[in-house]
């Protein structure tokens, strides 16, 4: 297990290393001149002052080398020292910490909506194929992937926020203001993990161990309960993992039309502001916590399947 | 019958819930587009987010007709041609307890001149230095003749704030205005809350409390006054003013804006160097029909490149006139069959109206017989081509009060011979002639006439094609009381602002 973990691990290093590269050029692949964006951003206006174009390529150091420029970001981001934003002048390492903070606590109550509605739904939908509730899980799931978030928080802001008033239309204030957001991006994995719960759970109910624990006396929602859910959850544990890491930067329009600041507004605003230490910093973040969240859920599944250990101990 | 908003407020009712999403008591709650964005720099539009929040004052400020008057300077003299002297306010202090002084107030300017990129509005460039030379008295000196001046210290970026407000190259704008409000809490980009500034020179002030939500989604900002989370909407979208309109106990204040959409014509290019067919293709465009169409009547047609109400626009002057056939006799009279004609015409993304409307002057052109290329980019993409002169039209939203409230500086950049910004590639001598002479003129309402001039010869020359005036929605709440959008949007939060 130990050497599974820290192979795992080296991999997560190497990948960083890499990442570092393209994070670092990402920013320079798009056309136009940094400077002359970070300038239009600041006074919203297409006429620049070529000489404070000038001063400012000096003092962001856009005028040195990319080579000189990646080494001497590369170090400094080893010391977790990201620099500073080319906008708003604040450490970049504090504005990815906070807005990370809200991203994270977002994705994981859209998640948790979405699992804690999806299990028990394909479950229910696997225990009887064909039937009522399967169709009505089946039609809704097929719905919910077809609806672009940028049409569905809107919906959701008329009825909630607008017709019922119940909750708040945008910004970032405490539970209430959470909530709205969470159900919007909460709909999508909702009906990705009810799919791959029925399947598995379709799947395990037709495993031997469960016509064993039938005969043995016990009912079917006990079978299930006691013999089923575990196994059949594994997959949603990788889909979990994978949507969180998805989340936590690509919630872009939910987090821009309900005005919240979290990473996906981060990086929109850098984009549109060409903060490139910003947008590198968030790349880096982004890709680093997408493959510890993937190394998590990999370790999380060999504790829940077996079969992986062994797999990993006879490599 | 009872209706849906009658049954959900029933059903809000008994659950106890109804409002909870409304703005709080007596705290007056507004809904803004732009945060801030670059830590303050009050060489940046920050400046502009400070100054619309109360906080930040000027020496002069251009009030809500347009005109220019005292702020934190009571008057001003004009001592030599490169010089002015700026007479300080008695008994303003900062809202840190600081008294405001020339020494201060000169230091606040100084820090402006002295960054590494600094505004266009006062920039060394313009301004050779600010100095104190008694205990409340500025001197600025140009380093040319410039009357332009006292108009300069009425940007934005030309704010001051106390000394405690300058720390290792930041701005901290918390605690340290002279204006009505004070900043209490900065959250990011996510809002500013503010108070009352209870030691306000300029009188009592009727808000206690302010909340400014950023909120960068236009529809969003109109649900949120929609909702009654926020008692003014600013800057709200055309497609949501009939909603907005229709719905009880709201109010829209609409202003034209110093802002222009042009339909830039490369006057070097053949056979667009031939005004005829410049005039031609003026005269192809349905303008009205334009603004009612595609900005769903929320705008005007333009008569030039100033909205009617600005000081400098031509007296009664009208929209081009919309004469399809006559353009096709002037297309003729240059020599151009219906049909040999194909141009290209740019349209940036950034601006959302500019594909429809390109389709739709696509259209009206092909009426005349000229075919138009449509190619639609990012701004950034088009834009060497149209420095370069390698383009036929181009649309562009244009400001002509961007650094200053006078257009010497947009005629020049824009239409002079030699002007940093001159798309269109115009060159007149007689045009870069009567802006020179007038440059030196300290009356105003001289400059005026000749600027409302030089908009009628740009108009009468077709060197560009002014297709609407834009204009700017806020929407707000009936409770609120003396709510206006100033012209340059540099103050919203005033002392006479109040909340029923």
């Amino acid at each position: 297990m130990w050497l599974f973990v820290t192979r795992r691990l080296a991999v997560l290093l190497l990948t960083l290393l890499v990442v570092s590269v393209f994070a670092f050029l990402i920013p320079y692949l798009s056309d136009g001149d940094p400077a002359v964006l970070v300038l239009r951003s600041r006074v919203a206006d297409f006429q620049v002052d070529q000489a404070a174009v000038e001063a400012l390529r000096q003092q962001l150091g856009l005028d040195r080398s990319l080579l000189a420029q990646y080494l001497s970001w590369l170090n400094a981001a080893l010391h977790g020292d990201f620099g500073y934003s080319y906008t708003s002048r604040a450490p970049v390492i504090d504005q990815i910490g906070r807005a990370l903070l809200v991203s994270i606590t977002l994705a994981m109550s859209a998640l948790g909506i979405a699992i804690v509605i999806a299990v028990p739904l394909g479950t229910a939908a696997a225990t009887r194929p064909g039937g009522p509730i399967d169709t009505a899980a089946t039609f809704v799931t097929q719905t919910l992937v077809a609806i672009p978030e940028y049409w569905m928080a809107p919906m959701g802001i008329l009825v909630f926020a607008l017709y019922l008033g119940w909750l708040p239309s945008a910004g970032w204030d405490g539970m209430s203001s959470l909530v709205l957001p969470a159900m919007v991006l909460a709909l999508r994995p909702l009906a990705y993990f009810t799919r791959v719960t029925r399947a598995a759970m379709m799947d395990v109910l037709q495993a031997p161990y469960i016509t064993a624990a039938r005969s043995r006396g016990l009912s079917m929602t006990q079978t299930v309960l006691r013999h089923g859910v575990r196994n059949g959850a594994i997959p949603v544990v990788t889909l979990f993992a994978l949507w969180l890491a998805g989340l936590l930067g690509g919630s872009v329009v939910v987090e821009v039309i309900f005005a919240i600041p979290g990473m996906g507004r981060l990086i929109y605003e850098a984009v549109i502001n060409k903060d490139i230490p910003v947008l590198q910093a968030s790349f880096v973040a982004i890709v680093a916590l997408s493959v510890l969240i993937n190394t998590l859920a990999d370790i999380l599944y060999a504790v829940l399947n077996p079969m992986v250990r062994m797999a990993h101990a006879h490599a | 019958m009872i209706t849906r908003a009658g049954f959900v407020a029933a059903f809000l009712s008994t659950l106890g819930v109804a409002g909870a999403a409304s703005a709080q008591g007596g705290k007056f709650v507004i809904a803004e587009n732009f945060p801030p964005r670059a830590g303050f720099a009050l060489e940046t539009d920050d400046a502009n987010v400070l100054s619309k929040a109360g906080c930040l004052e000027m020496l002069t400020r251009i009030d809500f007709d347009g005109k220019l008057k005292p702020a934190l300077a009571t008057s001003w003299t004009q001592t030599a041609p490169d010089a002015w002297d700026f007479t300080l306010r008695k008994g303003v202090s900062f809202q840190d307890g600081q008294a405001l002084t020339a020494a201060s107030a000169a230091a606040a300017l100084n820090a402006v001149l002295k960054v590494t990129a600094p505004a266009r509005a006062f920039s060394p460039k313009l301004i050779k230095s600010v100095e104190a030379i008694n205990e409340d008295t500025v001197r600025v000196t140009t380093p040319v003749a410039s009357v332009l001046t006292p108009l300069r210290l009425a940007a934005a970026n030309t704010g001051i704030l106390s000394p405690a407000a300058y720390k290792d190259g930041k701005i901290d704008p918390v605690g340290t205005c002279t204006g009505p409000f004070v900043i209490t809490r900065v959250n990011g980009q996510q809002g500013m809350s503010l108070k009352r500034n209870d030691k306000y020179w300029g009188g009592a002030v009727k808000l206690a409390e302010v909340e400014i939500k950023f909120i960068p989604d236009a529809n969003v900002r109109a649900t949120q006054v929609r909702t009654g989370e926020a008692h003014v909407g600013a800057a709200v979208p055309a497609s949501t003013l009939a909603t907005l309109k229709s719905t009880a106990g709201l109010k829209i204040e609409s202003i034209a804006t110093p802002r222009t959409s042009t339909l830039l014509i490369n006057t070097k290019k053949a056979p667009l160097d031939n005004p005829k067919v410049r005039q031609a293709l003026q005269m192809a465009l349905d303008l009205q029909g334009i603004a009612a169409s595609v900005y769903e009547g929320s705008v005007q047609p333009a008569i030039g490149p100033f909205a009617p109400a600005e000081p400098w626009a031509p007296k009664g002057a009208k929209p081009a006139a919309y004469d399809p056939k006559k353009a096709q006799a002037l297309l003729a009279e240059a020599g151009i069959k219906p049909g040999s004609l194909t141009l290209d015409l740019f349209a940036y993304v950034e601006k959302i109206e500019f594909k429809d409307l390109a389709a739709i002057l696509q259209d009206q052109f092909n009426a005349i017989g000229v075919k138009a290329n449509i190619r639609v980019a990012e701004y950034k993409a088009l834009e060497p081509d149209i420095l370069a002169g390698k383009y036929d039209l181009a649309l562009l939203s244009r400001s002509h009060m961007v650094d200053v409230a006078d257009p010497a500086g947009y005629l020049q950049s824009d239409y002079g011979c030699g002007g940093g910004y001159n798309l269109s590639h115009y060159c007149n001598a007689k045009f870069d002639e009567k802006l020179a002479k007038v440059a030196g003129e300290a009356d105003p309402a001289k400059r005026y006439v000749v600027y409302s001039e030089l908009a009628q010869d740009l108009q009468n020359d077709a060197v560009n094609i002014f297709v609407i005036h834009e204009a700017g929605n806020d929407a707000y709440s009936a409770k609120v009381r003396n709510y206006k959008i100033h012209p340059l949007y540099q103050y919203t939060l005033t002392p006479e602002l109040a909340l029923e």
